[in-house]
C-alpha cells in the first residue's frame, strides 16, 4: 500500500480507535512497512493530553452562579410564570419597557389594505390574509422601530392584560417571554373587525420578532411554516383562534418558539 | 412518557451546569458569554424537554443545544455588534482563573487548544476532553463523520507542531 493513501485523518483515527473495520488492516501494514507513516503517526499521535488542563476549567467553573442562572431559567419556563423581575437577570434578556397604542386602523391600514387586495373572500382567503397583513405591517419595521422602547415590566403587564381581554385570553409577561428576546410591547389592532395583538420583540441578531393571534373563529390547525416578506412564520390554530410567529429567525428556531407559545398561551 | 422525559431534563440539568459552562467558555472564550449560554441552553431545555428521549444521553443533548444556540444567536449576534472573531479574547480566557495561573504547563495546553480555529476546538474538545465517539460528536456537531475526523487529524496536526517546540506531552 502506498503512504499516500494512508491520510492524517486515518492515522488520527487509528490512533484514537476509530478506525473503519475495513482500513484497520491497511494502517497496520503500512505502519509496519512504512517509516514514512510511522513517524506521521508518532507526530499525529503525540499530542498532549487534554483532560487534566481541562479538567481545571471543569474546577473553576462558578458553580453557585451557574445554579442561579438555573433557577432564572425554570422561573422563566414555569408555569405559572414567575415575575418578570426575577426571569431576567441579563440585560440580554431584558425586557423592554412600553407603550400602550390602542390603534383603530391608522398606521395599520397600509398593511391590511395591500392584503385586503389580494382577498378571496373564502374562509381559508381569510384565514391568511390576516397573516399577509400582519407580514405586510412588520416590513415597514426595523430594528430602531423597537429598540427604543425603555424596559418597563408593568408597563408590558398592562398592555398584555388589556390585550387579552379583547382576546378573552388570558396573557402575561411570563407566558409570552422567550429567551433570547427582548420584549417590546404589545398592540391591540382589529383586521376585519376582528381583534388582532401583537407582540413585538427585538432579536439582538436578526431584528424584529412578532406573535400575533387574532380571535377570528379559525378552525384548529397544527403549527405550519411558511414565508412572507422574506421572512420566516410559524402559524397555528386553536380554540377559534389563529396565532402566528413571524421573523428573521432560522426554520427550527421559529417552530421551537412557537411550540413554546402554543403551550403556554391557549 | 413526555412526563418521564421532562423529568430526567429537570433533575438531570443541575448535574450538567459545569461541563455546560466549559463548553461554553470553550466555544466563546468569554466567562460572560458562557454565562448566558449556559443559561440559554438551560430554558431551551426546559422548554423542549418533552422531546428528549429517556434512556439516551442527557449530556449529548444538551451540548447539541448549546451548541445550536452558540451557532445561530450568541455568535451571530457578536458578529453583528462588530466583534469579529474571539480569537482578540483568547489571550484573556484564562486571566485570573487561579486553577489555571498556578499550573503553567496546563495553563499552555489550554491556550494552545484555545488558539485552533473555532471547529477544531470544539471537536476537540468533544472527543478528548469529553470523551464522546466521533458518531456522537458528528450528532452534536451536526455534520458527518468525515468532518469530524478530518478537524481531528488537522487539530492534532496543529497541536503537534506546537508541541514539539515547547514541552513534551503525554499521549492522549
Amino acid at each position: 500500500m502506498s503512504a499516500e493513501t494512508i491520510t492524517d485523518e486515518l492515522l488520527v483515527a487509528y490512533a484514537d480507535s476509530e478506525i473503519p473495520p475495513e482500513e484497520r488492516s491497511r494502517v497496520n501494514h503500512a505502519l509496519a512497512t512504512d517509516p514514512a507513516v510511522k513517524t506521521r503517526f508518532d507526530r499525529l499521535s503525540g499530542t498532549p493530553s487534554l483532560k487534566e488542563p481541562f479538567g481545571l476549567l471543569f474546577a473553576a467553573a462558578p458553580e453557585d452562579r451557574l445554579a442561579a442562572l438555573l433557577k432564572d431559567a425554570e422561573a422563566k419556563v414555569a408555569l405559572p410564570p414567575a415575575l418578570p423581575a426575577r426571569a431576567v437577570r441579563r440585560p440580554r434578556a431584558a425586557i423592554a419597557a412600553a407603550i400602550l397604542l390602542f390603534l383603530a386602523g391608522g398606521a395599520v391600514g397600509i398593511g391590511l389594505q395591500s392584503a385586503v387586495l389580494h382577498t378571496g373572500g373564502s374562509v381559508t382567503g381569510e384565514q391568511e390574509n390576516w397573516r399577509a397583513a400582519v407580514a405586510d405591517y412588520l416590513s415597514l419595521y426595523t430594528r430602531d422601530t423597537l429598540a427604543g422602547i425603555p424596559d418597563n415590566p408593568d408597563e408590558r403587564a398592562r398592555e398584555l392584560a388589556a390585550a387579552g381581554a379583547k382576546l378573552s385570553l388570558p396573557l402575561d409577561v411570563g407566558k409570552v417571554v422567550l429567551p433570547d428576546l427582548a420584549l417590546k410591547r404589545a398592540e391591540v389592532f382589529a383586521f376585519r373587525d376582528k381583534p388582532l395583538v401583537q407582540i413585538a420583540y427585538l432579536s439582538p441578531a436578526t431584528g424584529p420578532v412578532a406573535f400575533c393571534i387574532i380571535d377570528n373563529g379559525q378552525k384548529d390547525a397544527p403549527p405550519a411554516f411558511e414565508e412572507r416578506e422574506g421572512r420566516g412564520v410559524v402559524f397555528w390554530g386553536k380554540a377559534g383562534r389563529g396565532f402566528m410567529i413571524i421573523g428573521n429567525l432560522p426554520r427550527d428556531r421559529l417552530k421551537l418558539l412557537a411550540e413554546t407559545l402554543a403551550a403556554r398561551v391557549a | 412518557m413526555s412526563e418521564t422525559a421532562n423529568d430526567v431534563v429537570r433533575k438531570g440539568l443541575a448535574a450538567e451546569l459545569k461541563r455546560l459552562w466549559r463548553y461554553g467558555l470553550v466555544l466563546s472564550g468569554s466567562r460572560t458569554s458562557a454565562d448566558d449560554l449556559v443559561q440559554a441552553t438551560c430554558v431551551r431545555a426546559l422548554e423542549r424537554a418533552h422531546q428528549f428521549t429517556p434512556g439516551t444521553h442527557l449530556d449529548r443533548w444538551l451540548f447539541s443545544i448549546l451548541h445550536s444556540i452558540w451557532l445561530n444567536d450568541l455568535r451571530a449576534a457578536r458578529y453583528r455588534r462588530g466583534e469579529g472573531l474571539v480569537d482578540a479574547e483568547t489571550a484573556l480566557v484564562f486571566d485570573g482563573l487561579r486553577e489555571v495561573e498556578t499550573n503553567i504547563l496546563a495553563g499552555q495546553v489550554l491556550r494552545q487548544v484555545q488558539a485552533l480555529p473555532e471547529v477544531q476546538r470544539e471537536t476537540v474538545f468533544l472527543v478528548y476532553v469529553e470523551g464522546l465517539a466521533y458518531r456522537e460528536a458528528a450528532k452534536v456537531l451536526d455534520v458527518p463523520i468525515g468532518t469530524i475526523m478530518s478537524r481531528l487529524a488537522a487539530a492534532r496536526a496543529r497541536l503537534a507542531g506546537l508541541a514539539s517546540d515547547g514541552d513534551e506531552g503525554k499521549v492522549v
